[in-house]
């Protein structure tokens, strides 16, 4: 059955080859928002402020990884060219450290400050709707008369993963909304040791990941730990297990998911499913037989700089295409990829870094006209995620762009490694080592992974918020010791059920279903 | 009876010249009192966050009220009891054991005579200023499971069988404790060896003569005196009984699942439960619950002490 | 002298074990600091690494902020602080053990009222940067929260109350004296060692303060301290660790990170100005205790 699934996979894969030779025109024929005219008084309203000189500024804050980097203003300047000419605004950029972007975010848009456009990674999407942070987008046809690049770049479906009762508070960001379940990935250097010929188990030679079983996995686990008893055979960060290696949906959090997402909208208990017994049991063996470190509890350091030190064998990753690449460029040394569950969208895959506007913005059309632009003009796009070319990046002469003269991760003004974040960066300059296809093969792996029903469905926990804290509270407690094998699943979890039957996982699991009813009802999904 | 009659019937110029005394202390007062209201009692009124339903247009004062719902979480639960006990027991562990030693500190640094007495007293103090997070690093180093000290270099030479520290409950109580202790030790002691070296000399010198023992000077002349400054730390001390240090209870455990029943606290349970949901009125609510019971607390405490000895209450 | 003598031993023994309590893990911190990273991951913290290496240190002062510019930061931020706020909590403290002053009841409580309520992060933001504007200004590391504290008061009017004799300054009253120059010339000389010790406590808490600049440097990233840019550095490392695998295309960056060095040399970054600077001033410390030390 396993087999039969992965070869099913692979040809599913083969197929978006195919399609994605003949260019991204799949999406024509999708269902799209209305626009409320043929643009002109978009255009009119950026004449006005072109004319009047008077140009307004939007400020745009993001989360960036080392914090504000000294270039950040010059290519804020450099935007602002391009802003100024086309839509009579100029534009702001506060990036934010990740360790403070979220407690940053939530006292600016408390207090009243200017931030006009922001992502809502790592502040939430939730939380931010829940102190109503959010400006409707779509009031007095906002986002149909001034954001119609937007509309052109998602479908309604897509937009609507957005929506809160209805409502649109946000625009998803261009990445990888799918994610391929169970990915396993282990050095070649590794793997050649042992005597294992992965290369000829790829289904087609240009693939860049196989599709393989357990069997498979676990008798190269046996033979790695043989080879390398010094090494941990395997690792998994607690934090990802379940969302990534379990091919169910779990809309906002794990208390009620979707066992079977792609056939019905029926809430069950992740932890009481044979699903989840399964993996912990898997996990247990593995620990029992030796392959998972006896500190792995308490490890602090990301599994690719456990594999770069040469203390880690393989690790679990969550795949999509360009995924051998970005691993064994974080691992020091090439990586084969295995995957074992199949690829697939959860509800969520739209509303997890949506860029949204403050409520508080002082003007919402010239907000939304450059969030418009930022999804559409190819030359922003690119300087918000590479910076200025000649400073901080130049043509590689191939299509491809590089660091420029000098210029290198560290020195860099402007080098955020965030472009995940950034609204559209399909349309930006591709970097050296990605292939110049990769977003038209993210798009049609995207468009053909599996779907989840609830696709779109946001949970508002707020009438139940004491419950998820101490459902929260409970979990936290047994995950880590389930989910990397150090408890026996058959005491562990129905301790782990008793803990939160009493902390009100029914009643919360009861609420989260009226709501997800209530949706599909007003959605016409059945 | 004499000096209520004498004092009303210089009422008057007496309270004149005390108003005249007063003005310049009030003006010294000034800058202070200007600094705690700007600083505390400007936002002070935000309290009434914990009993909003927070909506950012309205913002915090034009939010529709919430009643108590903010602060069910922290009762509703089975985890109530157990979050109240350890954050009580430990507060109350760490106020004696730290008084006791930082006073015993602060006595033997006094009594040193050599000069190395000022090394011990840098030294010690250093820990304090390293962050929780490295000092998480630090224990880890000794209690890891592979590579710790303790299991590599103390449990194996002596052929026993190395310890899942990070699983074991029943080791965190002690470790916590002496975390708490050897980092605060050289911080705690200073205040008590500033007070004891300001204590006038000549009492231990006629003690000397008299033929007391250091032991008696201490007991009969040292202790006596700190009284007041012993009194008073722990009163203050009693007013945050129901805070805990996160870094202590989050990171040093290294947030380890299997020791929740024994490092779990208010703080930190307030911490992992809003992490994602990000709810500021919540956590407004925890501080005022642990404000509140703290000032009870401390309320209570000032009254018995007095009772007992009205010289050295806080107010 | 024979007991005397008994009592020395018995106190450099307890000092000794003390010490290297608190000695050993610092070493062990410095050790690993300039230990190889990859060793480090492998391997655990040692004494006696397999591979020594000074990349840490390297990367700490090469990249982005200058290490340099914000321990000057540092400095300056410590020394004002440290004035005013000592200069405010002494005079507040002093002016609160004045048992003949109207109103030292409300006042002593409404101070130590502070120390157990306050009105929040999300008021306190809003108060300091809309009501101050003080947000992305030196005044922002400087005023919240550091400058004075109701602990430090009430133990600074403790010890006027109980280790000034009030005679002494009723005579020089009595004597023509003003406040001030009662204040100035007899009760601050003698009230030395609570000085040393508040200016101490305060200007440790200005050294270790990183939260202000969190909290209120958005965009300046030149006023960051020393503490608060090695915090947001640690941070970060520790954020992107924790989320590399659920941000997919998390990131190159990571791969040339020192992440377990790294943090050990902050630390040590971190505190050794303070280890230099502190024998120093413990000097001072205790030169003013002995002459403010109350004799007869």
């Amino acid at each position: 059955m396993k087999r039969f699934l992965s070869m099913l996979l692979v040809a599913c894969l083969a197929l978006t080859m195919i399609f994605s030779v003949s260019g991204l025109a799949v999406a024509e024929d999708l269902p799209r928002l209305e626009k409320a005219d043929d643009g002109s008084a978009a255009a009119k309203a950026a004449q006005d402020r072109i004319d009047s000189g008077k140009y307004p500024t939007v400020v745009i804050a993001f989360m960036t990884w080392a914090g504000r980097l000294q270039g950040t203003d010059r290519v804020a300047e450099k935007m602002s060219e391009i802003t100024r000419e086309k839509i009579g605004v100029n534009v702001e950029l506060m990036p934010m450290d990740s360790a403070s972007y979220s407690q940053n975010m939530n006292l600016m848009l408390a207090s009243g400050e200017q931030v006009d456009l922001f992502n809502a990674v790592s502040v939430g999407f939730m939380p931010c709707y829940n102190k109503g942070y959010l400006y409707d987008l779509e009031e007095d046809d906002l986002l149909a008369t001034y954001g119609q690049g937007i509309i052109d770049t998602f479908t309604s479906i897509e937009l609507g993963g957005c929506r809160v009762g209805g409502t649109l508070y946000g625009i998803p960001v261009k990445k990888d909304d799918a994610s391929g379940k169970f990915g396993i990935s282990i050095p070649t250097k590794y793997l050649d040791e042992i005597g294992v010929d992965w290369q000829s188990m790829y289904a087609n030679p240009e693939d860049e990941i196989i599709y393989t079983d357990f069997d498979f996995i676990e008798d190269t686990f046996a033979k790695l730990h043989e080879k390398y008893p010094d090494k941990v055979t395997f690792y998994t960060d607690p934090g990802s297990t379940v969302s990534q290696c379990l091919a169910m949906d779990y809309p906002s959090d794990m208390f009620g998911v979707l066992l079977d997402p792609t056939n019905s909208l029926e809430l069950s208990d992740l932890f009481s499913s044979d699903m989840y017994y399964e993996l912990c049991e898997r996990f247990y063996r593995w620990n029992q037989n030796g392959w998972i470190s006896p500190d792995a509890i308490t490890e602090t350091n990301a599994t690719t700089t456990q594999v770069k030190a040469g203390s880690l064998c393989a690790y679990k990753t969550a795949t999509k295409p360009g995924i051998r690449q970005q691993e064994s460029n974080l691992c020091g040394t090439p990586v084969a990829i295995f995957q074992l569950g199949p690829d697939f969208k959860g509800s969520s895959a739209y509303n997890t870094m949506p860029w949204a506007m403050n409520q508080n913005t002082d003007d919402p059309i010239a907000a939304m006209q450059v969030l418009n632009l930022l999804y559409t003009d190819p030359d922003l796009a690119t300087l918000i995620c590479w910076g200025e070319e000649g400073k901080e990046w130049q043509e590689s002469g191939d299509g491809h762009i590089k660091f420029a003269e000098g210029v290198d991760a560290q020195t860099s003004e402007f080098y955020n490694n965030v472009n995940w974040q950034m609204p559209n960066q399909f349309i930006a300059r591709i970097w050296e080592g990605d292939s110049l296809d990769l977003w038209e093969r993210m798009q049609n792996w995207n468009d053909n992974a599996l779907t989840s029903k609830a696709m779109g469905f946001v949970f508002d926990n707020s009438d139940v918020s004491a419950e998820y804290t101490a459902l929260t509270n409970v979990y936290n407690e047994y995950q880590r010791q389930l989910e990397l094998g150090f408890l026996n699943p058959d005491e562990g979890i129905p301790k782990m059920e008793e803990r939160l039957k009493s902390a009100g996982l029914e009643d919360y699991i009861a609420e989260k279903q009226a709501q997800l009813n209530a949706w599909a009802e007003a959605n016409g999904i059945q | 009876m004499a000096k209520t009659r004498d004092k009303s019937k210089m009422s008057k110029a007496w309270r004149q010249a005390t108003l005249k005394r007063s003005i310049p202390i009030y003006l010294m007062a000034l800058p202070g009192l200007i600094y705690l209201f700007i600083n505390n009692y400007m936002p002070m009124p935000g309290i009434i966050l914990a009993f909003k339903n927070y909506k950012a247009k309205f913002g915090i004062y034009g939010s529709p009220w919430a009643g108590l719902k903010n602060f069910q979480y922290l009762f509703s639960t089975q985890d109530a009891f157990i979050i109240t006990r350890n954050t009580i027991l430990y507060n109350v562990v760490f106020i004696i054991v730290n008084l006791i030693f930082a006073v015993g500190v602060a006595i033997i640094l006094s009594e040193l005579t050599h000069k190395v007495k000022k090394v011990y007293q840098s030294i010690i103090l250093l820990p304090y200023l390293l962050s929780a997070v490295i000092v998480s690093y630090l224990v880890y180093a000794f209690l890891s499971s592979e590579n710790g000290f303790f299991n590599n270099s103390i449990l194996k030479p002596l052929g026993k069988a190395p310890i899942a520290w990070y699983q074991e409950q029943k080791y965190w109580p002690f470790i916590l404790v002496f975390v708490n202790l050897w980092k605060g030790i050289g911080y705690n002691c200073i205040i008590y060896l500033s007070t004891i070296i300001g204590f006038d000399r000549s009492l231990y010198e006629a003690a000397s003569i008299d033929g007391a023992t250091k032991w008696q000077q201490i007991t009969k002349i040292t202790l006596p005196l700190l009284k007041p400054t012993i009194i008073m730390l722990t009163l203050m001390a009693v007013g945050r009984i129901f805070y805990s240090d996160f870094g202590l209870f989050y990171q040093v455990p290294q947030n380890s699942g299997a020791l929740y029943p024994v490092t779990n606290t208010i703080d930190t349970y307030v911490y992992r439960g809003l992490l994602q949901l990000g709810d500021i009125t919540m956590s407004a609510a925890a501080g005022v619950y642990q404000s509140l019971v703290g000032f009870v607390l401390v309320l209570s405490a000032n009254l018995l002490v007095r009772k007992l000895d009205p010289e050295n209450a806080l107010f | 002298m024979k007991q005397e003598k008994r009592f020395q031993v018995f106190g450099h023994i307890v000092m000794t074990i003390i010490t290297l309590c608190a000695v050993l893990p610092l070493i062990l911190l410095l050790i690993s600091s300039f230990t190889d990273n990859d060793v480090l991951i492998r391997n655990g913290y040692s004494f006696t690494p397999e591979k020594l290496s000074a990349y840490a240190y390297e990367y700490i002062f090469t990249s982005g902020n200058s290490v340099v510019h914000a321990y000057g930061i540092s400095i300056v931020l410590t020394i004002v602080g440290t004035l005013l706020g000592l200069t405010i909590t002494t005079l507040l403290g002093y002016a609160l053990s004045k048992s003949f002053l109207p109103g030292r009841g409300v006042i002593t409580f409404l101070v130590f009222f502070t120390m157990l309520f306050n009105g929040g992060l999300v008021p306190t933001y809003i108060n300091y940067s809309d009501v101050f504007g003080i947000k992305n200004t030196f005044w922002a590391l400087l005023v919240p929260g550091l400058m004075m504290n109701a602990f430090n008061v009430l133990m600074v009017k403790s010890y006027f109350v109980s280790s000034i004799p009030d005679a002494l300054l009723e005579a020089a009253y009595i004597d023509g004296a003003t406040e001030g120059r009662a204040f100035v010339q007899i009760a601050l000389p003698l009230a030395k060692p609570i000085i040393a010790t508040i200016g101490m406590f305060i200007g440790i808490g200005y050294w270790n303060d990183w939260m202000n600049g969190y909290i209120y440097l958005t965009k300046r990233t030149d006023l960051y301290s020393i503490q608060n840019l090695l915090n947001r550095m640690i941070q970060n490392i520790q954020f992107l660790m924790q989320n590399s695998s659920t941000i997919s295309n998390a990131n190159q960056g990571l791969a040339s990170i020192p992440s377990v060095s790294v943090r050990m040399a902050m630390a040590v970054v971190g505190v050794l100005p303070i280890v230099i600077v502190y024998p120093f001033i413990q000097n001072n410390f205790v030169k003013g205790i002995t002459l403010g030390g109350v004799k007869g």
